[in-house]
C-alpha cells in the first residue's frame, strides 16, 4: 500500500475539455478487455458494412463474393466434409462449400438484424417508457404491467411462438424480435424519466411552452440515454444469440443464403465426423457476442461511476 | 403470518393472474390480426395445412370462431384457465395431455441443472467479489462472460462431441437405453418413476442420459447466477453495514461469507427465476441436440409442422410455469427480507 | 501519545488519473482528547479517518507514518489490522439507514461487538451477563425500552435510534480511538444535538479519544478541544478550537466561520466564500486556496506554503511568515 516516490507533477495536470463520447472512449480503451471487445465489434461491423453493401448490390455472385476466399455457393462434392487445412481454413460442409466463406457471407445479416431490433427497441421503449414515467397514473400502471408480462416470459420461447405465427419468414422473425425486445428499454426510460422529470431544466422547459415533441426528444429522451446506450451495446449480442438460435431451429431462413445458426445446426447433424462444421459457426457467434458483452460491460461500469475501483 | 404478509401475498397473486391475462389477450389479438376471418382462424386452429373444408367448418363450430369478438375473448380466457389448450391434430391428442407428458421430462433436467448452477454460481460469484480486481476475479469474470455469450447449440455440441463422442464417457443422444422396459408412469418424471419402482438399472440409464443436458443447463445459467451474485456482493460490500462489520474487528473473510453473502442471497431467489426462464428457452436447443423428447422436442416438432395449437399451448404453459416461479420468488423474497413489504 | 501521524501523503490512483488527496499531514493526539476535522466535502477529512482505520478503497496509496497505540498501522498486514480494529480503533459512519446489517436483529449485532471485546480482553461472560451488559449500555444512551429495541430489525428503527445503536457498539467495544465520520449529518437538528452530547459524555466519562469529522464548524466548536481545518487535502489551520474560532488566522478559516449565521464573526448578512473548491485533477499551483483568497499576493500563486507556527497554531499561509 505504501509508495513514496510519486512526483507531484502528475497531480497538477489539467484535463482537456473534450466531447463526452471521446472521453468515454478513452476510459474504455484503458481496460484491455474492453479494448479487445471494441476491436471485435469494429471488425465485425466494418466487415458487415462492406460485405453487406456488396451483397445488397450484387446478390450472390460477382463482386458480392469477390472478397471471400472461395465461392460460398460452389458445390464441390469431391471435397465434401473436408477438414480444415491451408486451402479450406475452416473446412468444408457436406456439399464441399467453404465454411469460412459462408460464415463471412452470413455475417452482415446478423449485424443488420441486431441493429434493427435494438434501435426499434430503444425507440419503442423510449416512447412507452417516457410516456409512462412522465404521465404517471393509470397509463404508467398499464404500460408497466405489460412490460412485466413480457419480461417475465422466456424471450426465446415467445420469439419462437410469434415467428411461427408470422409464418417463419425472415421479416416475421425480425417483427417477433422487435415485439419482444422493447419492454426492457421501456423500463430503463421510465426510471430515467422519473429521475429527471422534476429537475429544474425540465420544469423550466415546460413553463416556457416548449412543444411536447421537443420536450420529449431534446429533454427527456436525450437525458435518459446514458444507461440505455450501455445496455444496448450489450444487447446487440443478445439479439444475435437469439436470432442464431432461431436459425438453428430452421426459423427465418432464406435459402440459399447461409446463416451461422443454421450452419451449426447442419453441422451438428454431421457429428462426430464434421466437428469443424458444427463448431466454427458457433465459435464465430461466441466471439462476436463476447465483443459486444465486453464493450457493454465496461460502458455500464462507466455510466454507473464504478470505474474508480 | 401477520396481516401485512397476507396482503402482500394476495397482491402478488393478483399481479401474477394479471400478467397471465395480458399475455393471453396479447396472443388472442395477434391471432386475430393474422387470421382476420373465421375460416383463416379455423385453419390456424387446425394445426394442419392440409385440413379439408368440412374439417375446417367443424373446427369453426367447435371453437365458436364466428361468434362476436368479445365472446371469443371470454371463451379463450376461460379455455386457458380451465386447461383447454386446444387439440393437436398432428398428434391427434389434446395439447394439454401432450404437455403433461413432455413438461416433466424437461423440468427434470432443467431444474437439476439450475440447482447445480445456483450452488456453484453463488460461491464463485461471492469469491470473485471478495477477490475483486485480483487474478481470480478476472478469471471467473472471463468464464462467466464466455458462458453468457455462448450460443446454447455450441455449448451442447461441444459437450456432446468431447464427452460423448471423443471420450465415450456418456451416451450422445436419447433419454434412456431403448432396450430397457420403462417402469409404470406414476409420478410423471421418468427418473422418479424408476426410483419409485426400484428399477435401478433403468434409473441409472436415465441418469447417464441426463447428465449432458443437465450440464448444459448448469453452464448456461452459471453465467447469469455468478454475474448477478458478484454485482450484488459488490454493492453490499460498499454499504456502511459491511464496513462497520469489518470495523468491529470481524475478519474480512467472515464478513464476506457471513454478512455480505447472506444479504446477497436474498435477491438470489429472483435471479433463480431469471435463470429458469432463460434455461427453459435453452432447453429447446439442448433437447434438439441430445435428441431428448421433452417440451423442447415438442416445440421443434410444432415449428417444423406449423402446428399452431401446439406452439401456443406450450408457450402458455411455459409462461405459467415462469409466472408461478416468479410468484413463489416474490413471496419468498418478501418473507426473507421484511423491508420489501414496507414498500 | 495515542496517535502520531508524520508526513502522511495519500493518493488515489484512478482511471481518470493519479491525484493527491492528502498532502503532508502531521498530527499528534493524546489519550482522552476530542479533536475535530472540519472542511467541505471531499476536502480529505474523511480520507484521513479511512487511513487511520485502514479502510481506504483499494485505489488509495499512502506514504508516511501513522503510529497508533505504538504501531504503524500502514505497515500492518490485513490480518494484524483486523486484530486492532474494534478495540483499538473504531469508526462510525454517516448514513444511519444502512449502518446496521438488515437481516440481523439489533441484539445479535451488539452481542457480537461485546463478544469481540471480551475475547480480546480474555473476559468470560455468560450469555445472560452479556445481555445485561448490552441492555445497560443501551439504557445509558437514553434509548427508551432497550429490551424492545434489542429484538428489532434495523429497518424498524429511526435514523437517530440506529445511530445510537452504533454508538452503543462503540460503548461496548471501548476502542482507544473512536472516529466519528459525520455521524449526525443525516439526522434532524434536535437528534443531532443529542448524538453530539452522547459523544461528548462518552469522551468525558470513559476518557475515550474521539476524532470527530464534520463539515459543520458550529458542531466542532461545541464538541471538540482541538480543530483541524481541511481544504483540498491540506490542513490549512490547526489549533485549540476556542482559539481558532475566536481568532481565525487563515483566510479560509475566517471565510468558513463568516459563512455560519450564528458564529461570533457573523456581521448580519450571509457570507459565502467566492468561487468553489478546486477539483483534485486540476489543482492550482502554489497555495490551493489562493484563487479564492482576498489576501492572496503574488507569492501565493507560485509557491505552496508549508506549516508556519504562530501562537501555538500551525497555519499554511504566507501571510504569517
Amino acid at each position: 500500500m505504501t509508495e513514496g516516490n510519486v512526483t507531484a507533477s502528475i497531480t497538477e495536470r489539467k484535463p482537456k475539455r473534450q466531447s463526452r463520447v471521446l472521453s468515454y472512449l478513452k476510459i474504455m480503451v484503458k481496460d484491455p478487455s474492453a479494448a479487445l471487445g471494441l476491436v471485435i465489434v469494429v471488425a465485425f461491423l466494418g466487415w458487415s458494412v462492406i460485405q453487406g453493401i456488396l451483397e445488397f448490390l450484387f446478390g450472390t455472385s460477382g463482386p458480392a463474393i469477390a472478397l471471400l476466399p472461395h465461392n460460398p455457393f460452389q458445390y464441390n462434392l469431391v471435397v465434401g466434409l473436408h477438414p480444415p487445412d491451408s486451402t479450406y481454413l475452416l473446412g468444408t460442409n457436406a456439399n464441399g462449400e467453404d465454411i469460412l466463406s459462408r460464415m463471412l457471407y452470413a455475417m452482415p445479416r446478423d449485424a443488420y438484424i441486431s441493429i434493427i431490433v435494438v434501435l426499434s427497441g430503444v425507440l419503442l421503449g423510449g416512447l412507452f417508457g417516457i410516456i409512462a414515467g412522465y404521465r404517471g397514473g393509470y397509463i404508467d400502471e398499464v404500460i408497466m404491467r405489460i412490460t412485466d408480462a413480457f419480461l417475465s416470459l422466456p424471450a426465446l420461447i415467445l420469439v419462437i411462438a410469434l415467428s411461427v405465427l408470422f409464418h417463419e419468414t425472415l421479416g416475421g422473425v425480425i417483427l417477433a424480435l422487435v415485439i419482444v425486445w422493447w419492454p426492457i428499454y421501456a423500463r430503463f426510460f421510465r426510471a430515467q424519466t422519473l429521475r429527471i422529470k422534476n429537475l429544474d431544466f425540465v420544469q423550466a422547459a415546460k413553463l416556457s411552452n416548449v412543444s411536447f415533441l421537443k420536450l420529449f426528444f431534446s429533454y427527456l429522451f436525450i437525458n435518459s440515454i446514458d444507461p440505455v446506450v450501455a445496455y444496448a451495446a450489450l444487447d446487440f449480442g443478445n439479439v444475435i444469440l437469439t436470432y442464431s438460435t432461431l436459425a438453428f431451429l430452421g426459423i427465418g431462413l432464406e435459402p440459399p443464403i447461409p446463416e451461422l445458426g443454421s450452419m451449426a445446426s447442419n453441422g451438428v447433424g454431421t457429428l462426430p465426423t464434421g466437428w469443424w462444421y458444427a463448431v466454427f459457426p458457433g465459435l464465430a457467434i461466441l466471439i462476436i457476442v463476447i465483443g459486444f458483452v465486453l464493450v457493454g460491460d465496461r460502458m455500464q461500469d462507466i455510466v454507473s461511476n464504478r470505474i474508480n475501483y | 403470518m401477520d396481516s401485512r404478509t397476507i396482503a402482500f401475498i394476495i397482491r402478488r397473486v393478483i399481479y401474477a393472474i394479471f400478467t397471465l391475462l395480458i399475455l393471453i389477450v396479447f396472443i388472442f389479438t395477434l391471432i386475430h390480426i393474422i387470421a382476420p376471418n373465421p375460416l383463416a382462424l379455423a385453419r390456424l386452429y387446425a394445426g394442419n395445412p392440409h385440413a379439408s373444408q368440412s374439417e375446417l367448418i367443424g373446427i369453426e363450430k367447435k371453437y365458436g370462431l364466428n361468434l362476436p369478438i368479445y365472446d371469443q375473448v371470454i371463451n379463450y380466457i376461460k379455455d386457458v384457465f380451465t386447461g383447454n389448450l386446444g387439440y393437436d391434430y398432428l398428434h391427434d391428442q389434446p395439447v394439454l395431455k401432450l404437455i403433461s407428458e413432455y413438461l416433466p421430462i424437461t423440468l427434470e433436467f432443467v431444474l437439476t441443472g439450475i440447482v447445480l448452477s445456483v450452488i456453484i454460481g453463488l460461491f464463485t460469484g461471492a469469491y470473485a467479489a471478495a477477490r475483486r480486481r485480483k487474478p481470480a476475479d478476472y478469471t471467473i469474470k472471463g468464464i462467466y462472460l464466455a458462458t453468457w455469450s455462448m450460443p446454447t447449440f455450441l455449448l451442447a455440441a461441444v459437450l456432446q462431441l468431447y464427452i460423448a463422442y471423443d471420450l465415450k464417457l456418456l451416451p450422445a443422444t436419447g433419454m434412456v437405453d431403448p432396450t430397457l422396459k420403462p417402469p409404470p408412469n406414476v409420478l410423471a418424471f421418468p427418473l422418479l418413476n424408476a426410483i419409485y419402482a426400484h428399477d435401478w438399472i433403468y434409473a441409472s440409464s436415465v441418469i447417464h442420459h441426463m447428465i449432458l443436458p443437465t450440464l448444459s443447463v448448469a453452464l448456461l445459467s452459471f453465467g447469469v447466477i455468478t454475474r448477478l451474485t458478484r454485482s450484488t456482493m459488490l454493492d453490499i460490500m460498499d454499504m456502511d453495514y459491511f464496513r462497520l462489520t469489518i470495523m468491529k474487528g470481524i475478519p474480512r473473510r467472515h464478513a464476506v461469507y457471513h454478512v455480505a453473502l447472506r444479504n446477497a442471497a436474498i435477491p438470489l431467489v429472483t435471479y433463480i427465476v431469471l435463470a429458469f426462464a432463460y434455461a427453459m428457452g435453452g432447453a429447446v436447443v439442448i433437447e434438439d441436440i441430445f435428441s431428448y423428447h421433452g417440451m423442447g422436442y415438442y416445440i421443434v416438432q410444432a415449428v417444423y409442422n406449423l402446428d399452431y395449437p401446439g406452439i401456443l399451448g406450450t408457450t402458455i404453459i411455459i409462461a405459467v410455469a415462469v409466472i408461478v416461479a416468479n410468484l413463489v420468488a416474490d413471496i419468498l423474497y418478501g418473507i426473507l427480507d421484511p423491508r420489501v413489504r414496507l414498500e | 501519545m495515542l496517535l502520531s501521524i508524520k508526513h502522511l501523503n495519500v493518493w488515489y490512483n484512478t482511471v481518470a488519473g493519479k491525484y493527491k488527496v492528502i498532502d503532508d499531514l502531521n498530527l499528534d493526539i493524546d489519550q482522552g482528547e476530542l479533536v475535530s476535522l472540519v472542511g467541505e466535502s471531499a476536502s480529505g477529512k474523511s480520507t484521513l479517518g479511512q487511513v487511520i482505520s485502514r479502510m481506504l478503497p483499494p485505489v488509495g496509496i499512502t506514504s508516511g507514518e501513522v503510529i497508533l497505540d505504538g504501531v504503524d498501522v500502514l505497515k500492518l498486514s490485513e490480518k494484524e489490522m483486523t486484530k486492532i480494529r474494534g478495540t483499538t480503533v473504531f469508526m462510525i459512519f454517516q448514513n444511519p439507514l444502512n449502518s446496521l446489517n438488515p437481516v440481523k436483529r439489533v441484539e445479535d449485532q451488539l452481542m457480537e461487538a461485546l463478544a469481540i471485546r471480551n475475547s480480546r480482553m480474555n473476559i468470560q461472560m455468560t450469555v445472560e451477563e452479556a445481555r445485561n451488559e448490552v441492555i445497560k449500555a443501551l439504557a445509558s444512551l437514553r434509548l427508551p425500552d432497550p429490551e424492545k429495541i434489542m429484538i428489532r430489525y434495523p429497518h424498524e428503527l429511526s435514523g437517530g435510534q440506529v445511530q445510537r445503536v452504533v454508538i452503543c457498539m462503540a460503548l461496548l467495544l471501548r476502542p482507544k480511538l473512536l472516529i466519528a465520520d459525520e455521524p449526525t449529518t443525516a439526522l434532524d437538528v434536535t437528534i443531532q444535538a443529542q448524538v453530539v452530547k452522547l459523544l461528548k459524555d462518552l469522551n468525558k466519562d470513559t476518557k475515550m479519544t474521539i476524532i470527530f469529522i464534520t463539515h459543520d464548524v458550529g458542531l466542532a466548536y461545541v464538541l471538540s478541544d482541538r480543530m483541524l481545518v481541511f481544504y483540498a487535502g491540506r490542513v490549512m489551520e490547526q489549533g485549540q478550537t476556542v482559539e481558532v474560532v475566536k481568532n481565525p488566522l487563515h483566510p479560509y478559516t475566517s471565510g468558513l466561520l463568516a459563512s455560519i449565521p450564528s458564529s461570533p464573526k457573523h456581521t448580519g448578512k450571509l457570507y459565502s466564500i467566492p468561487g468553489s473548491p478546486p477539483s483534485y485533477l486540476s489543482l492550482p499551483a502554489g497555495c490551493k486556496f489562493a484563487p479564492r483568497c482576498r489576501f492572496a499576493f503574488e507569492r501565493c500563486f507560485q509557491e505552496e506554503p508549508s506549516y508556519i507556527k504562530k501562537d501555538n497554531r500551525l497555519i499554511r499561509c504566507w501571510l504569517y511568515e
